[in-house]
């Protein structure tokens, strides 16, 4: 074989070798945690495994649209996850157990659903399961429609519903636990026995809804809808997203 | 203007013929072939964030149809890199000229098939899924990776470049439009070649293989087959070959009566508008019925596309043309009147492909420094912010372009009816009528 064609061969060799393999190689070595529509896979992976005091490095991409990322009990800031790009974030846990991680941008029907968990353990320590969420306690199906066949002609008044709700016979209706696991419209029904009228009934559901929160909850409330779903609706006005939903008619309370 | 025979320029001749700068190129672009495929099967999903997508669908389809087709012809042929690896295995060699015969069966590839009407069949597969294939990076990798295999399977089997000369999606529409290119290769003397014994140009010879694209040079009249791979300068021992520069769209002037080329322009013409009404026009239907491959909506969108251009488009055509008079049977004018679809047909690609090079190139420069979307950042631009460039320019440019390529057709199609002894007023007709659609969809 003549010394030219031995090099071209060696050549051609290394460079598939090369373009083959540097890709391969560094993807082997580039384990990414990637976002999806819960729909479509959500997490991957969607456990991981950490120690106590030992820093966990993640690095995060989206392959489909914008997602957030953030942990529960670590009152850590949340991450944008972007597709396409990689985000690095590093976490030290204090504490061994099982964390969540979640979504935090509003990025489809089923957003609620896009979780994962940690699991911590420490040295000796076994990862203790954390108390479920509360809406699993009260048996809350929050991807179940609560629609609300009648809305409120005007707008609700809480100061108006106040001294209604006072002289009201039931105390079941002004227990946190009704409040929680009902809908505005499900507690206007309740109050269908009463004589009071279709809109004095609406300001008592305001003056419930407004005792069982506080100003900073709605301060905290708007600045999360802000930040995770008002951008989408925006979007979703202007054409810009197209998701399939159902939105349930929920009565509008204004408290 | 009179041509002007680059090849005697000893610098660019000794390039040409020294198989060296060519091999060089073909390793750098196996190399990125190859890593395309990679990259479309293991880099991330999103497609503007991926190599695969963004170096083949934007940065060489650019390069493409904007620059290599209109201005080399088969330029892209020269330097692809689908079919090294199975020639290579064919030969048995590299760069050593044959000295035994070429490995595997080497058939011939049978009659029936030695025409264009596979790359028709080829290219329109590939555009009926091109809404999927265009954005999703896996589909690009498993389309690259087969074309690979194919091209070295075909290569098992048949002598030469059958893949190239007879099915590739790509080189089917490359030679049609590479007809109006001003580079061309030809012989300079027929009368050496008559008398030139054992044809070494097509049958190979100690100083190199004969013609990989199953050519005769000495016969060549028109770029359409001629992949101006430069072996036949190489083998002629006459020094009878050369590399030309002539004025733009010479082969038009001698029109082709062959059904395969004729329909090759009509699918071209047709999905070009298509194109520009699906990809880019603000009907969000078509979009989701080109999207969802395999759905009730898709087989409706295929079935209109099938339909616009195997009927719509060439029944329109026929119609026009089908009362004048001439000496040509109706199927030889059909096939040789529709030569002058050839540049209005470049002239919609090139308008169509100026809006989405234009408002997607900049995910070059992020690409470049993260091809895998493995958070990279190689250049320092991984984090580039998008934005389109040049849009000030794009709808003149689009309208230069296409009104351009409306006189350009018209041209074309007087030389053709004079050829064929009938009227241009319909080709012409048909031509502004087709032309006013696409500035109407694109603008």
């Amino acid at each position: 074989m003549r010394r030219s064609e031995l090099i071209s061969r060696v050549l051609i060799t290394a460079g598939i070798l090369l373009a083959g393999g540097m890709p391969l190689f560094y993807w082997t070595r580039t384990p990414l945690i990637h976002a999806r529509m819960a729909e479509n896979g959500g997490w991957t992976p969607d456990i991981i495994k950490a120690k106590v005091g030992k820093p966990l490095e993640l690095r995060l991409t989206s392959d489909d649209v914008m997602h957030g990322f953030a942990v529960g009990q670590m009152g850590m800031e949340a991450v944008d996850v972007e597709p396409g790009k990689v985000t690095d974030i590093i976490l030290t846990f204090d504490k061994p157990g099982t964390y969540t991680f979640f979504c935090t941008r509003w990025c489809g029907v089923n957003h609620w659903r896009m979780r994962g968990t940690i699991e911590v353990s420490g040295a000796n320590v076994e990862p203790k399961p954390v108390s479920v969420p509360l809406y699993v306690t009260l048996g809350i199906d929050i991807d179940a429609p609560h629609e609300s066949p009648v809305i409120p002609g005007t707008r609700p008044s809480a100061i108006s519903g106040q001294a209604l709700a006072a002289n009201l016979d039931s105390s079941k209706i002004r227990q946190s636990d009704f409040y929680r696991v009902n809908s505005p419209y499900q507690v206007f029904e309740e109050l269908d026995p009463t004589p009071l009228t279709d809109d004095e009934k609406w300001d008592v559901v305001s003056t419930i809804w407004k005792s069982a929160t506080t100003s900073e909850s709605l301060t905290n409330g708007k600045r999360l809808y802000a930040q995770n779903c008002g951008p989408v609706m925006e979007k979703m006005a202007q054409g810009m997203v197209c998701l399939r939903m159902t939105w349930p008619r929920q009565a509008q309370i204004t408290v | 203007m009179a041509k002007i025979e680059l090849t005697r320029n000893r610098f660019l001749k000794n390039i040409l013929v020294n198989r060296d700068p060519q091999l060089a190129v073909f390793i750098v672009m196996l190399i990125g072939y190859i890593f395309a495929i990679l990259a479309g099967l293991i880099g991330t999903p999103v497609g503007s964030h991926n190599f695969s997508i963004v170096f083949v669908w934007i940065a060489w389809w650019a390069i493409l149809i904007l620059v290599a087709v209109p201005f080399f012809g088969r330029g892209w042929c020269m330097v692809c890199p689908i079919p090294l690896p199975g020639e290579w295995l064919q030969r048995g060699a590299v760069l050593a000229p044959p000295h035994k015969k070429p490995k595997w069966l080497n058939l011939r590839v049978p009659k029936m098939f030695r025409n264009i009407w596979l790359q028709n069949i080829s290219f329109l597969l590939l555009a009926l899924f091109s809404s999927v294939l265009l954005t999703t990076p896996n589909i690009t990798g498993i389309v690259l990776a087969a074309m690979l295999f194919t091209a070295i399977g075909l290569s098992a089997v048949f002598e030469r470049r059958a893949f190239c000369r007879y099915l590739c999606p790509v080189g089917g529409f490359i030679g049609l439009y590479s007809q109006t290119a001003p580079i061309e290769l030809r012989i300079k003397e027929k009368e050496v070649c008559a008398t030139c014994e054992g044809k070494p140009c097509y049958n190979g010879s100690s100083a190199g293989y004969g013609c990989p694209w199953d050519v005769f040079p000495g016969g060549l009249t028109k770029n359409t087959y001629c992949g101006l791979c430069m072996e036949c300068i190489r083998t002629c021992p006459h020094d009878n070959i050369a590399v030309n520069l002539r004025p733009f769209s010479a082969d038009l002037a001698k029109p082709s009566t062959r059904m395969d080329e004729a329909f090759k322009a009509f699918i071209m013409l047709g999905s070009a508008m298509i194109y520009a009404g699906v990809l880019l026009g603000p009907w969000g239907a078509f979009k989701d019925a080109a999207y969802n491959v395999g759905t009730s909506a898709w087989f409706v969108y295929a079935l209109i596309f099938l339909t616009i251009i195997f009927v719509i488009l060439p029944g329109a055509f026929t119609l026009g043309i089908v009362q004048t008079k001439s000496h040509l049977p109706l199927k030889q004018r059909f096939a040789s009147l529709s030569t002058a679809l050839i540049p209005l047909g470049l002239m919609f690609w090139v308008a169509f492909s100026l809006s989405f090079v234009l408002s997607n190139a900049f995910y070059i420069i992020a690409a470049l420094s993260d091809p895998l979307g493995l958070g990279w950042n190689i250049f320092g631009t991984a984090n580039a912010t998008w934005q389109p460039m040049f849009t000030s320019i794009l709808a003149p440019a689009q309208t230069l372009a296409l009104v351009g390529g409306l006189i350009w057709s018209a041209r074309t199609a007087q030389k053709a009816a004079k050829e064929a002894k009938t009227s241009s007023t319909p080709v012409i007709a048909f031509c502004f009528v087709a032309t006013s659609v696409m500035l109407w969809l694109l603008l």
